[in-house]
């Protein structure tokens, strides 16, 4: 089975005043609960109202559950970035993790936040690759979700 | 009198009333399965047939036996088993017969033949019934009971049909249920009045009562069973049916591939919210909605990909509006929202943008990326029309609106929105007619040197004045003309007129026509190009074709095939309106041009517009650079000419140096140039 490996960005519509935090670990939340379901993997950062978001798995499964992230309102502008079948994943262990600058963040991954936020722009493969340096440096702080590991 | 004290002094009660009990359900369940028989044709009537004659005998026979059973004789009693078996089996083929016989079409009587019938079958059941009843003592009929008790079971029978088959609906099955119940129970007592057994004297013993009671519960019980049997046949044939029956209800008002509403439904429900609104003033709106670059999907990835995007469509579709408002595909890519109680514009406005935001996002189908977007049209009602078919038109016109500007965008219906488009159709109209009649007319706009002192050659340019409505500029009639499909024919009339009026000019004096980008991807072009010149005798290298950069843009591949083509034979390319697009220098590069225009709205900023210098300055270094030749539009002023002739541009044109006159004209003005020169 092939795996895919897509990149997208999108603008967030979450009214600011119920709490921004609360909203986007809730989406987070069920992504992963979702994506459990189906094998699915990945990232979501969320930087200055933009998310951009990794998703790994078996290319049907994307295709499906891309289609769901598209139907759902709660952003908008979603811009795809990058879609290409990948030898293996590089968030096996990530059922949807989650980067904010909303929450209690260190300055080094704000930092590293506003690069992904660059590179998404100008180099797809660079910006995956630094979410997942991101994630590894993390990696002492958060809880690591076992899936596939 | 004999009848009721037979009952009540004759019976056993308890015997009686389980027999009534068994008689009466049993009717009714078998007055409903014969109604249902008479609905059947063929093979299943025959079934049904089978059926209720199986219920209807068995719960008469039964009735017959259970009371038979609680006869209470002061003499023993046998039964005669081959005889009472019999009796049963009369019972159910003469009320099968009696059913065929009533159910024959075209013969009025049918159902009182058949019903007497039934009611002959009972009687004869019941005697067959009496025969096999073997009292030991001195029985004796009465031949008056006798005649009494068929004939009222034959009327009662037969009125029993006739009421399922006429009158009013409503009892129908309930009071010929209770007809039938009473033939049976009316026959069986009236014939029990006739018979009497007086005891040999000397057997005083009765019948054996609890033997009677186990075999009269058995007999109940498997009738019972016969009933409940008929009667759940009944209700699953029915279920199952009615099961059917949604299933092609819903396949006859949905849409097979996407499972929306089909464009029945939408009618049907645009009518009665139509009405709603007249009756109770309740507002809505209509949304029509059409996808845009939907075709080229099912061009390049195929049928089933497009299909695979209609229904991702149809889903996004019902994410964006809201619950209970009706979604329904009307046409190959279109759709047409209703959406209730939406009567104000913003609510309408953030439905109509839900449906552009959310269809315009990407889609994976089949491993590729699709990108569509959608034109929407909104009709609100009460303000926009109250009627199905004036606000259908409305939304139509708006969504044509959208379409017209740019697409992937929404239009609320406008009664201004009417002219337009009235205009559009007159348009279309007369320009068919013209393009017949050729009634285009062609003036040219010199081209001079830079120095405007020398006129180098011409631009054909189109006119055409409308019949109706007088002169339209070529920005509004090259569109229509483009979307007809005219362009072409006009396109080569227009190259055919040209060559032949530059053919008597002199021969240093170019010229120069505009090909537009439909025009462009017709492999014919070079072939047509060919004929005017030849047909004009005009020297290849005079003639020039302008191409706007869209042209480049849509079709590139086979763009540069028909222009290496026309290259070939000599012909020069111009790219026009340069600057206003993607100004791709890859352009200049890959296709082979060799002459920019710099667009007209850069060169009337001149010189004050510090922009649009520095890019007219660009684009003639580009021009020296690349070995290109420039030509700058649209000069309407001496220090824009001053400009232009400072940054090195080679050609220029515009109402200063002249404006586009007739070909005599134009041949005048190069006569009196010469003299002056
Ligand atoms: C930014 C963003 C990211 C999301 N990521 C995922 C995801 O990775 N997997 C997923 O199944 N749903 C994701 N969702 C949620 C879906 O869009 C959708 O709300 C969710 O799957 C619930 O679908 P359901 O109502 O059909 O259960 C995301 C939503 C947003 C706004």
């Amino acid at each position: 089975m092939p795996l895919t490996r897509l990149l997208y960005t999108s603008t967030s519509c979450l009214p600011e005043q119920n709490g921004l935090t609360v909203q986007v670990n809730a989406i987070a939340q069920q992504a992963a609960e979702r994506n459990e379901k189906c094998a699915v993997t990945g990232v979501l950062v969320f930087i200055e109202n933009q998310f951009i978001q990794v998703l790994e798995g078996g290319g049907p499964e994307i295709e499906e559950t891309f289609e769901r992230i598209c139907c759902d309102l709660r952003h908008k502008s979603v811009r795809l970035i990058d879609l290409v079948v990948v030898k293996e994943r590089m968030f096996p262990c990530w059922k949807m993790q989650l980067l904010s600058d909303k929450h209690e963040t260190t300055l080094e991954l704000r930092d590293d936040l506003e690069t992904i936020s660059f590179l998404v722009g100008v180099n797809a493969k660079a910006a995956v690759e630094k979410i997942r340096k991101c994630l590894d440096a993390q990696e002492s702080t958060t809880i690591r979700h076992n899936l596939v590991c | 009198m004999r009848v009721i004290s037979c009952v009540v002094h004759d019976h056993n009660l308890w015997f009686v009333m389980v027999a009534a009990i068994l008689c009466v359900t049993g009717s009714l369940v078998a007055t409903t399965l014969i109604r249902r028989t008479f609905l059947e044709q063929g093979v299943s009537k025959a079934h049904w047939c089978f059926l209720s004659a199986f219920v209807a005998g068995g719960a008469t026979w039964a009735t017959h036996f259970i009371a038979m059973l609680g006869y209470q004789v002061p003499a023993p009693v046998t039964l005669d088993g081959p005889l009472t078996v019999s009796s049963a089996l009369i019972a159910v083929g003469g009320i099968g017969a009696g059913l065929e016989i009533a159910s024959i079409r075209r013969f009025r009587f049918a159902p009182i033949f058949g019903g007497a019938t039934i009611g002959l079958a009972i009687a004869s059941m019941h005697y067959t019934g009496m025969f096999a009843y073997r009292a030991d003592g001195a029985v004796r009929w009465d031949v008056g009971y006798i005649i009494a008790s068929i004939v009222l079971t034959v009327i009662l029978s037969a009125l029993a049909v006739w009421r399922l088959q006429n009158g009013a609906e409503k009892g129908r099955t309930v009071q010929a249920g209770l007809l039938l119940a009473l033939a049976i129970v009316g026959l069986h007592f009236t014939g029990m009045a006739a018979f009497t057994v007086t005891p040999m004297p000397g057997f005083s013993q009765g019948a054996d009562s609890e033997a009677f009671a186990t075999m009269a519960a058995a007999i109940g019980l498997v009738t019972s069973l016969i009933v409940g049997t008929g009667l759940s046949s009944y209700f699953l044939e029915r279920k199952t049916r009615s099961d059917g029956e949604t299933r092609i209800a819903h396949i006859a008002m949905h849409d097979a591939l996407t499972d929306l509403a089909n464009r029945r439904q939408f009618t049907e429900a645009l009518e009665s919210e139509c009405a709603k609104l007249k009756k109770y003033g309740r507002p809505f709106t209509l949304l029509m909605v059409d996808l845009d670059r939907f075709k080229p999907i099912n061009d390049t990835l195929g049928h089933p990909a497009g299909d695979e995007v209609l229904r991702r469509v149809s889903r996004r579709l019902l994410v964006a509006v809201r619950r209970g408002d009706i979604v329904a595909r009307i046409g190959g890519d279109e759709f047409a929202i209703i959406s209730f109680g939406v009567s104000d514009a913003t609510q309408a406005q953030s439905i109509a943008e839900r449906i552009i935001e959310l269809v315009s996002r990407p889609m994976i189908v089949q491993d590729s990326v699709v990108e569509i977007s959608a034109s929407v049209g909104v009709a609100v009602a009460p303000q926009h029309g109250t009627e199905p078919d004036q606000l259908t038109k409305h939304a139509d016109v708006a969504l044509y609106s959208a379409k017209q500007s740019g697409k992937h965008t929404y239009r609320f219906f406008e009664p201004s929105l009417m002219l337009a488009i009235q205009r559009r159709r007159t348009l279309e109209a007369s320009l068919r007619r013209a393009c017949m009649r050729d009634e285009f007319r062609i003036v040219y706009q010199p081209v001079f040197n830079s120095d405007g002192t020398e006129i180098c050659a011409a631009e054909a340019l189109l006119r055409w004045t409308c019949p109706e409505r007088g002169e339209i500029a070529p920005s509004e009639f090259i569109p229509i003309a483009e979307e007809q499909g005219l362009v072409s024919r006009i396109g080569a009339t227009v190259l055919r007129q040209t060559c032949l009026d530059a053919a008597s000019w002199p021969d240093h004096i170019g010229l120069a026509v505009n090909v537009s980008p439909i025009q462009l991807l017709d492999p014919r072009l070079p072939q047509t190009v060919r004929q005017a010149l030849e047909g004009a005798g005009l020297s290849p290298h005079r003639l020039e074709l302008e191409i706007t950069e869209t042209a480049l843009l849509q079709n590139d591949e086979a763009a540069l095939k028909v222009l290496n083509q026309i290259r070939e034979t000599g012909v020069r390319i111009s790219l026009d309106d340069f600057g206003t697009g993607y100004s791709s220098l890859s352009y200049l590069h890959r296709f082979p041009i060799s002459r920019i225009k710099i667009d007209k709205s850069f060169v009337q900023k001149l010189p004050d517009d510090a922009g649009s210098a520095s890019i007219v300055k660009a684009i003639a270094q580009l021009g020296a650079s690349l070995n290109l030749e420039i030509t700058a539009e649209g000069i309407e002023t001496s220090s824009q000419l001053n400009f232009i002739r400072e940054y090195g541009c080679d050609h220029v044109q515009g109402f200063l140096t002249g404006r586009p006159v007739s070909n005599e004209a134009f041949i005048g003005l190069m006569t009196r140039d010469s003299v002056s020169a």
